[in-house]
C-alpha cells in the first residue's frame, strides 16, 4: 500500500503531474476567455443585432474557444489526439445510436433557425400554448407563458407542429363575434359599432373597421366586427373594446341576441291537459 | 397652477423637492381641424383641487427647482389627415391646402434643467401608413376640412398649421384621399398672432405618374416668415423616414 502511494506521489509530482496541472490550467483559462469573449461580443453587438443573433454569436464564440482550449489542454496533459480521433470514429457510431433523439433535435433546431419563423422575444402560439420565446437552444425552444410558466418545446416536435407568430407583423386585427337581437335596426348597430371604433384611440383609422354578417340563428343576427390595432397595445385594446361596445349598446338601447324559443299554444288548449295533475313528477315533454 | 389647453387640463403643484403633475384629457378622440377653439389658460388654483379621475405623476428632484417650462411640440409620429371628401387636382394643376395637427405639451424644469413629461393636447386615433399590413408605420389620424387659405382654417391654440402644396404634372387627374404630415421631421414656429406653423411641404406627381419624395421647405409661407422658431424637429429627416405625403388614386 505504501508503495502504491509512493508511486502515485512520484507520478503526480513528476512530469505527468506537471502536465496534468498545465492541462487543467489551459482548460480553466479557456473557460475564462470564453466567458469574457462572449460577454464582450454581446456588448459590442447590442446596438446592431437582434437578441437571437447575439445569443447565437455568443454561443458560437464560447463553444469555439472552449473546444480549442480543451484540445490544447488534452495535448498538454500528454494525451495523443490522434488516438482520440481514432476513438472518435467508434464513439460516433455508438453515440449515434444512443443519441438519436438529441441529434434529431439539434438538426431540427438548425432548420428552425434557418427558417426564421420566430426569434427570441416574439410571442408565439404552439398548439394551445401561447407565450414569449425566451431562448432558442440546441435541443429545445423555451417559452414563457403569460401565467409565468416555462414551457420547453423540443426542436424536433416544433418542426412538425403548427406555429403561429403573433408579433411578426406590427399591426393585428381583433375579430369580435356578436349576436344581435333579430329585430334590431342593422344600420343603427353598424353606426354604433363604428362610433365605438372611432372613439377608441387605439383602434386604427386605417385599415378601418369592418362589419361581417354571418347569417341568422337561434340567438338572432350573427355579426363580427373586425378592428385593427398596433401589436404593442393589442391586449389593452382587446380588453377595452368589448366594454365600450356594451356601454354603447346600452346607451343606444340595442339588445344583444340570446337563444330564444317561441311556444305557441293553440286557442282552447290548456297546459293542464299536457301536464296531468295526477303525476307531479312528469315533465311537459314526457 | 391649472393649465388648460382645449380638452387638456394639467394641474401643476410645486412642493418641497417635488413637482406633482395631474393630467385630465376630457374629450374623446376623433380628431379634426374643424371647429374653432380658443380655450387656453394658465391660472392659479387651490392645492389638491384636481378631480379624482386626473392621472397624477410625482416628480422628485434632488435639488429645489421652482421654475417649470411649458413648451409646444409637434406630434411624435406622422399625422395622416383625411379630407372629408376626396380632393381632385386636374392634370397640370396645383393646389395649396392648409391642414392642422394637434400639438403636444412638453414640460421640463429649468435650473437645473430636467425633462419631466410630454402630453398630447388631444390623443388622436392611431392609424397605419404603409403599402400593406406588413410594412409601414403607425401614425396619428386626423380629419381635415382641407381649407385653401389659412384665414379660413378655424383658429385653435393647440394645433399647428401646415401648408401642403400638391403639384400634378401628370396627364390625368389626381385624387387625394390622405395627406401625411411628417410631424417628427418638422420644426415649429409661432407668429405674432399666436398661430403655430410648421414649414410647408411640397408633394409632386411627375409627368410619368410617379410620386416624388415630399420636400420640406425650409421657409415658411408668405407673411408668417417673421414667425419665431419654438421647437426643433424631433428627428433630422432622411428621405426614407419621410412617408409619402400623399396617397392617391387616379381620378
Amino acid at each position: 500500500m505504501e508503495e502504491l502511494i509512493e508511486t502515485l506521489r512520484g507520478l503526480l509530482l513528476g512530469e505527468l503531474g506537471l502536465n496534468l496541472l498545465k492541462g487543467l490550467f489551459f482548460f480553466l483559462v479557456g473557460i475564462l476567455l470564453a466567458r469574457i469573449a462572449s460577454q464582450t461580443s454581446d456588448r459590442l453587438l447590442r446596438s446592431h443585432s437582434t437578441i437571437q443573433q447575439r445569443i447565437l454569436f455568443r454561443r458560437a464564440i464560447s463553444y469555439g474557444i472552449v473546444a480549442v482550449f480543451t484540445l490544447a489542454a488534452l495535448k498538454t496533459a500528454g494525451l495523443d489526439l490522434s488516438v482520440l480521433l481514432g476513438a472518435a470514429g467508434i464513439l460516433t457510431v455508438a453515440l449515434g445510436f444512443a443519441s438519436q433523439a438529441s441529434v434529431s433535435n439539434v438538426i431540427s433546431g438548425l432548420f428552425l433557425l434557418g427558417e426564421n419563423a420566430f426569434s427570441v422575444g416574439d410571442t408565439i402560439r404552439v398548439e394551445d400554448v401561447v407565450g414569449e420565446v425566451v431562448s432558442v437552444d440546441l435541443l429545445s425552444v423555451k417559452m414563457r407563458t403569460f401565467d409565468n410558466l416555462l414551457v420547453r418545446l423540443p426542436n424536433e416536435s416544433l418542426l412538425k407542429l403548427r406555429i403561429t407568430n403573433l408579433t411578426r407583423f406590427p399591426i393585428r386585427r381583433l375579430d369580435l363575434p356578436l349576436w344581435i337581437a333579430v329585430d334590431e335596426d342593422p344600420e343603427k348597430v353598424r353606426e354604433t359599432l363604428f362610433e365605438v371604433a372611432a372613439r377608441n384611440p387605439l383602434c386604427l383609422d386605417e385599415p378601418g373597421p369592418t362589419l361581417f354578417h354571418h347569417g341568422f340563428g337561434d340567438a338572432g343576427a350573427h355579426l363580427q366586427i373586425s378592428m385593427w390595432a398596433h401589436r404593442d397595445r393589442f391586449l389593452e385594446f382587446r380588453n377595452s373594446v368589448p366594454n365600450e361596445i356594451q356601454v354603447a349598446f346600452s346607451e343606444a338601447k340595442i339588445r344583444f341576441g340570446a337563444p330564444r324559443r317561441s311556444v305557441w299554444i293553440q286557442p282552447g288548449e290548456q297546459l293542464a291537459e299536457i301536464v296531468p295533475e295526477s303525476d307531479p313528477t312528469a315533465s311537459p315533454s314526457s | 397652477m391649472l393649465l388648460q389647453l382645449g380638452p387638456l387640463s394639467v394641474w401643476l403643484t410645486h412642493l418641497a423637492k417635488e413637482w406633482r403633475i395631474a393630467i385630465a384629457n376630457g374629450r374623446a378622440s376623433n380628431d379634426s381641424d374643424d371647429g374653432e377653439d380658443t380655450g387656453c389658460s394658465l391660472e392659479p388654483v387651490e392645492i389638491d383641487s384636481e378631480p379624482a379621475e386626473a392621472k397624477a405623476h410625482r416628480f422628485l428632484t434632488g435639488e429645489e427647482s421652482s421654475r417649470i417650462r411649458i413648451e409646444p411640440r409637434l406630434a411624435d409620429r406622422p399625422v395622416v389627415a383625411r379630407p372629408e371628401s376626396p380632393l381632385v387636382i386636374p392634370p397640370g394643376d396645383r393646389a395649396d391646402i392648409f391642414v392642422s395637427s394637434p400639438l403636444w405639451v412638453y414640460l421640463a424644469l429649468s435650473e437645473p434643467s430636467r425633462e419631466l413629461l410630454e402630453i398630447p393636447t388631444t390623443r388622436p386615433s392611431d392609424t397605419w401608413i404603409g403599402q400593406d399590413t406588413r410594412n409601414g408605420q403607425v401614425a396619428y389620424a386626423t380629419r381635415t376640412t382641407a381649407r385653401l387659405t389659412p384665414e379660413n382654417l378655424p383658429f385653435s391654440p393647440y394645433r399647428a398649421v401646415t401648408r401642403i402644396s400638391i403639384r400634378n404634372f401628370d396627364s390625368s387627374a389626381l385624387t387625394v384621399e390622405r395627406l401625411s404630415i411628417p410631424a417628427p421631421n418638422l420644426a415649429l414656429y409661432v407668429d405674432s398672432r399666436g398661430v403655430f406653423w410648421t414649414p410647408s411641404i411640397t408633394a409632386i406627381r411627375d409627368s410619368s405618374g410617379a410620386d416624388e419624395a415630399p420636400q420640406i421647405d425650409s421657409l415658411l409661407h408668405g407673411e408668417e416668415s417673421e414667425a419665431q422658431r419654438v421647437a426643433e424637429p424631433r428627428s433630422t429627416g432622411s428621405s426614407n423616414v419621410l412617408q409619402r405625403a400623399l396617397r392617391s388614386l387616379r381620378g
